[in-house]
């Protein structure tokens, strides 16, 4: 796992406080703590934002921003290459405090109560997934990571990237943090795989797809 | 942190990388080359030669601690010349 930002999340709370303070629906900020800052907005009630920099990020870490301080309302994880596993989303949900990245913290500081905050990325992928006539089911397991169950075939593991360009080395961190998968799609809709990247998700057994081949290769046995 | 200072201290950092890992070359591009301080994050790009030279670049980063939100972006030498990501996305070199 890369660890290009400091063990320690001390550093956050005033870095996204700083950050915050540009952005056009925060009237002000205030560090509370090293991870917690109060966002004073200007057309919706203040917040408080549990801020954090880990990758993974699991339970045990988002446990103490979320639980025991019952103020926060968004936990934002700032490497933009963290990932978040299957347990702190679970965390999340049941405490009801989203938790997602620095995009993810500008588009909920919009709405007039964060804790209804889903990613766009993930709404859609949850909406083409139920509205497929061949999916019978699918569960969420990592923030990329998703099995799908289909009537008449197998389940399949698929991760979900959001990449420009998807490279080997992403293909490669996606196996090393996910695990073994069979589809790796390119949710960014401008986005495209190297041929060498294309390459090593098939010698992993796996296959690389966009959108529209994605919902085909769902058909396909 | 000015761009400057961000250069600075991904220089320090490639310079120590390179001791280990010859070859590579870093490079800084997207909105921190313009204006580090307001750029949400700082995304860099490592380009390689050798799929050796991939995991010690990762083992690497894996024990340093950089005080920046960097978005990293490895590529080899035959992606970078299939893409042509340097010269598309006005990518800076930083280090050699």
């Amino acid at each position: 796992m890369v660890q290009v930002t400091p063990a320690t999340s001390d550093w956050t709370g005033k870095w996204v406080a700083c950050k915050l303070s540009a952005h056009d629906s925060v009237a002000s900020t205030r560090v509370l703590s090293p991870q917690r800052v109060q966002v004073e907005r200007t057309k919706h009630p203040t917040v408080v934002i549990g801020t954090i920099a880990s990758s993974p990020l699991r339970a045990d870490e988002l446990r103490p921003l979320v639980e025991t301080e019952r103020t926060v309302s968004f936990a934002v994880n700032v490497p933009k290459e963290a990932w978040i596993a299957g347990d702190a989303l679970r965390l999340s949900e049941r405490v009801r405090v989203p938790v997602g990245g620095w995009s993810d913290l500008q588009a909920a500081l919009r709405l007039a109560d964060v804790r209804d905050y889903v990613s766009s990325e993930f709404g859609f992928i949850d909406r083409v997934l139920r509205q497929h006539d061949t999916v019978a089911g699918f569960e969420r397991l990592d923030d990329r990571r998703y099995r799908v169950s289909r009537h008449g075939a197998g389940d399949v593991m698929v991760v979900f990237l959001r990449e420009y360009e998807l490279t080997v080395d992403h293909v490669r961190t996606a196996r090393e943090r996910y695990g073994r998968f069979d589809i790796l799609v390119i949710t960014n809709p401008s986005g495209r795989a190297t041929g060498s990247a294309e390459g090593v998700a098939t010698s992993m057994g796996g296959q690389v797809h966009k959108w529209k081949s994605f919902l085909g290769a769902l058909n396909r046995p | 942190m000015t761009t400057q200072a961000v250069t600075a201290i991904l220089r320090g950092q490639a310079c120590r990388a390179s001791r280990h890992i010859p070859g590579i070359a870093w490079y800084l591009f997207g909105s921190a080359l313009v204006d580090a301080e307001s750029a949400a994050d700082i995304d860099v790009l490592i380009v390689y030669a050798s799929e050796a030279d991939r995991v010690a670049i990762r083992q690497h980063l894996s024990q340093c601690c950089l005080p920046l939100p960097v978005h990293l972006i490895l590529m080899s030498r035959e992606e970078q010349d299939e893409l042509d990501f340097v010269a598309a996305q006005g990518c800076r070199r930083i280090f050699p």
